[in-house]
């Protein structure tokens, strides 16, 4: 399922505005090439990370709402190509972005801060950021486990591939996926610099 | 009469989306005509050039030192900038200037590439703005179209710059 999802992904259907793609936090290269979201459903908050066996490990660790059937956790989110033709994203929105270690690679995180905020990082090498011009930074929800701006620093809104807008499987948690920033991440001063 | 109509419309919609996606496919995957503006790439491509940019090599991790490329700006991402590959992933730069009389030497970090204009007075590129992610690639230059008496395929760099290493064989 996973390879078709992402053959279609590959067969240039971005005339379409939407495209499936597959999360399992496998260990399976292919898969890792999508990384992997975890669902928390009993916050319906995403916890968004890099599919490693760190992630393996968080999931068991998660079992009872991440994987209540016991099934392989495998969770589809659609992923709107149309709605960043023009680059233009939010902060707490969910994108997904073709990694800027390896260019095979894409990369699920959310947006913290878009070009010109100040962030405070957390474990990069300065300790407060300004998000230079066409860059913006995002990061996993679970901090510590993730890939993300915090080791390769702010990343340009040129490989910005898609926004997932829907979480389509399982059907028991379909939803619509808000943009909603995590308690205590943001920008700092926002009121102040508009 | 109003049927006949109908099915008309219908099937100029049909062939209008058909070539779509093939356009759309030809574009992505094969290539596309690039009118070039600008002086960073002179003496190799002057003003209003007209080349043509493959993409199958970029899809395939083909793009080697030398090549001439085509990738979005990483500061205004509907720009794009043309720009010569001087170093891969894992290679040294020189990052000083000819005239300096200390050499600095910079490594390009992974999954990222060194672009440099041939023309290196007057050229932003990574001397300015460090390296730049591989995936902001968009194709390989491999063709110039326009004008005619210089059609075919690109010179070699004319400034030097490409580090050659023992390495580069395998």
């Amino acid at each position: 399922m996973c390879e078709l999802c992402f053959a279609t992904n590959s067969c240039g259907l971005s005339l379409q505005c939407c495209v499936f793609v597959n999360v399992s936090p496998d260990v399976n290269d292919t898969v890792e090439t999508l990384s992997t979201l975890q669902f928390g459903s009993s916050i319906r908050q995403v916890a968004l990370g890099k599919a490693t066996k760190n992630i393996r490990v968080e999931g068991a660790s998660m079992q009872p709402f991440l994987n209540p059937d016991g099934r392989s956790d495998c969770d589809v989110v659609l992923l709107n190509r149309w709605s960043v033709r023009n680059y233009q994203v939010q902060r707490g929105d969910i994108v997904s972005v073709l990694s800027p270690k390896n260019p095979q690679q894409k990369i699920i995180k959310r947006v913290i801060g878009l070009e010109g905020d100040f962030i405070r990082t957390l474990g990069y090498k300065n300790r407060y950021v300004r998000v230079p011009d066409g860059h913006f930074w995002i990061e996993g929800d679970h901090h510590g486990h993730s890939l993300d701006s915090n080791s390769f620093g702010p990343v340009s809104v040129g490989l910005l591939h898609g926004r997932a807008s829907h979480i389509i499987w399982p059907p028991n948690r379909w939803q619509q996926i808000k943009p909603s920033l995590p308690p205590n991440r943001g920008p700092l001063d926002t009121e102040e610099e508009d | 009469m109003f049927r006949s109509v109908l099915l008309k419309t219908l099937g100029f919609v049909g062939y209008t989306v058909q070539y779509g996606c093939i356009a759309h496919c030809a574009f992505e995957y094969i290539g596309e005509v690039v009118v070039c503006s600008g002086p960073s790439m002179e003496p190799t491509i002057v003003n209003h050039d007209i080349v043509f940019s493959e993409r199958m090599s970029r899809h395939l991790c083909k793009i080697q030192k030398g090549d001439i490329v085509i990738a979005k700006s990483p500061f205004d991402p509907n720009m794009n900038i043309c720009k010569r590959v001087i170093g891969l992933e894992g290679d040294k730069i020189c990052t000083s200037g000819p005239s300096d009389l200390f050499k600095t030497h910079k490594y390009v970090p992974k999954g990222h590439v060194w672009l440099e204009g041939d023309n290196l007075r007057n050229s932003s590129d990574s001397r300015s703005y460090g390296p730049i992610p591989y995936a902001l690639i968009r194709g390989r230059v491999c063709l110039k179209l326009w004008p005619p008496h210089s059609v075919g395929t690109l010179s070699e760099s004319p400034t030097r710059r490409i580090i050659k290493t023992d390495s580069d064989s395998d």
